[in-house]
């Protein structure tokens, strides 16, 4: 049993030694690099599902933004605590169960203290478990670095996944119904009709590749004036390459076995 | 009954597309697509998991869970189930059914986190359904998310064609186009009112 | 060794799941009165809506019978109820419903009083789109059901005028309300209720 204990110190080590001299991994560039160069929706686009499904309001995008990020936080903490005691063969259906279990706690508690909002959210809370975001943060972050590193890992790409449902929720709300957070904005509604189109399933596709492209712009903008370059988990820029967001992950698991 | 099933089948693959109308598996739906030939043999794999899964956790959650009032487990089995599932499936295919397994197994890890299985197995739980109904739900999904993948990468072909403009290449435009498929499906919304008069 | 080397990480895999349901266990063991009650109280706060005045409601009883029928028929509610006054008569029925509106489900609760007509109707549809779905649970659709009569179908935009732009979710609440009428009508008619 030691024996097979020291395998996995070793196996780690390399990566955790690089990880440590990396300045990569200074808490302010781990908070800058969720939020904003790897934001997990908009610049790796994992987690589609509830960013599309679940947008049609801020007051949704918002709390759904909160679950995830308490269940990425919660989640990363346990797998880093874990890291070496989890073994490389069993470890995504063990990282699977933790995210379950916090998701299906964070499910409890919404529908004990919000009711309505358990209702609105529906099968997207449960939902949460499969967001690509959950599993590719636990293999390519926590199971590699140390606690506090992936807490602060989990609370930044979950601030950054909230800030994208929230300006994808506030531009298909305001657009789509005229109001923001449930309150009626001046001018529209009398000057300015809603466009039910924001409101339905295309205008969430819609809206979501016009902000991508945003995104893109200024990035590309920022790019000129520096070398960094935000890279999808593959390590391909561009996200589209995956053949599935997670799956990546899943088949590079599978190369190390 | 036949009644039910056409309505449970219809509402499954047009009304309420999994990818177009619900969002899910939108990660596959968006990294497939490209070619014809991926996208088929992804759809094919959702199809046998989501017929799979629906069968085994039905019987879970209405034989064990519930009679043992446990519920709240529901997320964590059925994760755990679809995942030992895929797992199984690739083994059994590898093994009984090669020339499948080469057109399918390498699309067959990638579903475990495709939310559109989990999503297909809870839903037939919230939606109160009973066995047969599950199944056919299942069998819709999973039609459903062949036909818009079928589709969608018929658009992509001709979009690589396409002059795009420079800032909107790549995803955006990926996005906009199937948000102008998913436009063509709202016509379907009530669909199954009116040919049933429900 | 070797063996024991070989379920090692089966072991561990069974250890974190033990201890994840003895979590879930103890989060469900917390909020579980809590959220029966947030059910039973917005339930209780709709039954009172419909009949301020009734002191109790008791669960309408009915036999296998009935139900295989309503069952046959599409028309069983997901609860019903009878209202009683301070004096122990009965003030009324209370039928819950589910249909399916534009995008999700839609929960009426229907109050038909002892005359037969339709007290109020109050409906939620929480997950349904804002603007075509949403709508129906506004009062100026909804209190077009009251005084109805439940004798005869009733027809949207005959004796209910549809929310503008809704029309997938008014004709699902309409259906509803169908039901509950049409239930009630079965239960007369097989004396399970009086007039």
């Amino acid at each position: 049993m030691s024996e097979n204990k020291m395998k996995d110190v070793t196996y780690r080590s390399p990566d955790e030694r690089q990880a440590e001299k990396n300045s990569k991994y200074a808490p302010k560039s781990i908070f800058l690099n969720g939020v904003l160069y790897e934001n997990p929706a908009l610049r790796l686009v994992l987690g589609t599902c509830p960013l599309l499904a679940v947008t049609i309001s801020a007051k949704s995008s918002l709390f759904m933004g909160l679950a995830v990020l308490f269940v990425l936080t919660a989640s990363e903490a346990i797998i880093s605590l874990l890291r070496n005691v989890i073994p490389n063969k069993v470890r995504i259906p063990a990282f699977i169960t933790i995210i379950a279990t916090f998701v299906t706690i964070v499910q409890m508690l919404i529908s004990a203290y919000f009711p309505a909002l358990n209702e609105s959210l529906g099968i997207y809370i449960p939902l949460i478990v499969v967001n690509c975001i959950l599993l590719a943060r636990a293999e390519t972050f926590a199971s590699k670095q140390k606690v506090l590193p992936s807490i602060l890992d989990g609370f930044s790409m979950g601030t950054g996944f909230t800030l994208a449902l929230l300006l994808m929720g506030s531009i298909r709300e305001i657009l789509g119904c005229g109001t923001f957070f449930d309150m009626q904005l001046p001018l529209f509604g009398s000057t300015i009709e809603p466009m039910m189109f924001f409101m339905l399933p295309p205008g969430g596709f819609f809206v979501f590749g016009i902000c991508i492209c945003l995104v893109q712009l200024i990035m590309k903008k920022q790019e000129k004036h520096s070398a960094g370059k935000g890279t999808s988990p593959c390590g391909s820029s561009s996200p589209n390459d995956c053949l599935s967001c997670a799956g990546c992950n899943l088949c590079k698991g599978k190369e190390e076995d | 009954m036949t009644k039910e099933f056409l309505i449970i089948i219809f509402s499954a693959i047009l009304v309420d597309n999994f990818v177009l109308s619900k969002f899910m598996g939108i990660c596959s739906f968006l990294g497939v697509s490209k070619n014809l030939k991926t996208a088929m043999g992804m759809s094919g794999a959702v199809v046998c998991v989501m017929l799979v899964a629906s069968a085994i956790t039905w019987p879970i959650q209405h034989l064990l869970l519930n009679r043992l009032n446990l519920g709240y487990l529901q997320t964590l089995v059925f994760i755990l189930v679809i995942a030992a599932l895929v797992q199984m499936i690739e083994m059994i295919m590898k093994k009984a059914m090669p020339p499948l397994h080469k057109a399918l197994g390498i699309y067959l890890p990638l579903i475990t986190t495709n939310c559109a299985v989990l999503g297909v197995t809870i839903l037939n739980i919230n939606a109160n359904y009973n066995f047969a109904e599950s199944m056919v739900n299942a069998l819709g999904a999973g039609i459903g998310f062949t036909l818009s993948l079928f589709l969608f990468s018929g658009v992509r072909s001709r979009i690589d064609k396409a002059d795009v403009p420079e800032a909107l290449k790549g995803l955006p435009i990926t996005l906009i186009s199937a948000s102008l498929v998913a436009i063509s499906f709202l016509g379907f919304k009530g669909l199954v009112e009116n040919l049933f008069g429900g | 060794m070797q063996k024991l080397k070989d379920f090692r990480p089966a072991l561990i895999l069974a250890l974190i799941c033990g201890i994840c349901v003895f979590l879930l266990a103890g989060t469900y063991a917390l909020t579980e009165s809590r959220i029966a009650e947030q059910e039973e109280a917005s339930a209780q706060e709709r039954k009172l809506t419909i009949f301020p005045d009734a002191a109790k409601f008791e669960d309408l009883t009915y036999s296998d019978e009935i139900a295989s029928e309503l069952d046959t028929a599409g028309i069983r509610p997901d609860e019903a109820f009878i209202a009683y006054g301070e004096d122990g008569s009965v003030q009324g029925y209370i039928l819950v419903n589910t249909g399916f509106g534009y995008a999700g489900e839609i929960h009426t609760t229907t109050g038909i009083g002892v005359d037969g007509n339709i007290i109020m109707v109050i409906a939620t549809a929480e997950s349904d789109t804002p603007k075509l779905g949403k709508e129906v649970e506004g009062r100026p659709f909804l209190d077009g059901f009251t005084g109805l009569p439940t004798d005869k179908e009733l027809v949207l935009n005959q004796d209910v005028n549809a929310v503008s732009g809704a029309t997938i979710s008014s004709r699902a609440a309409t259906g509803c309300v169908n039901q509950a009428r049409a239930a009630y009508q079965l239960f007369l008619e097989k004396g399970v209720i009086s007039q």
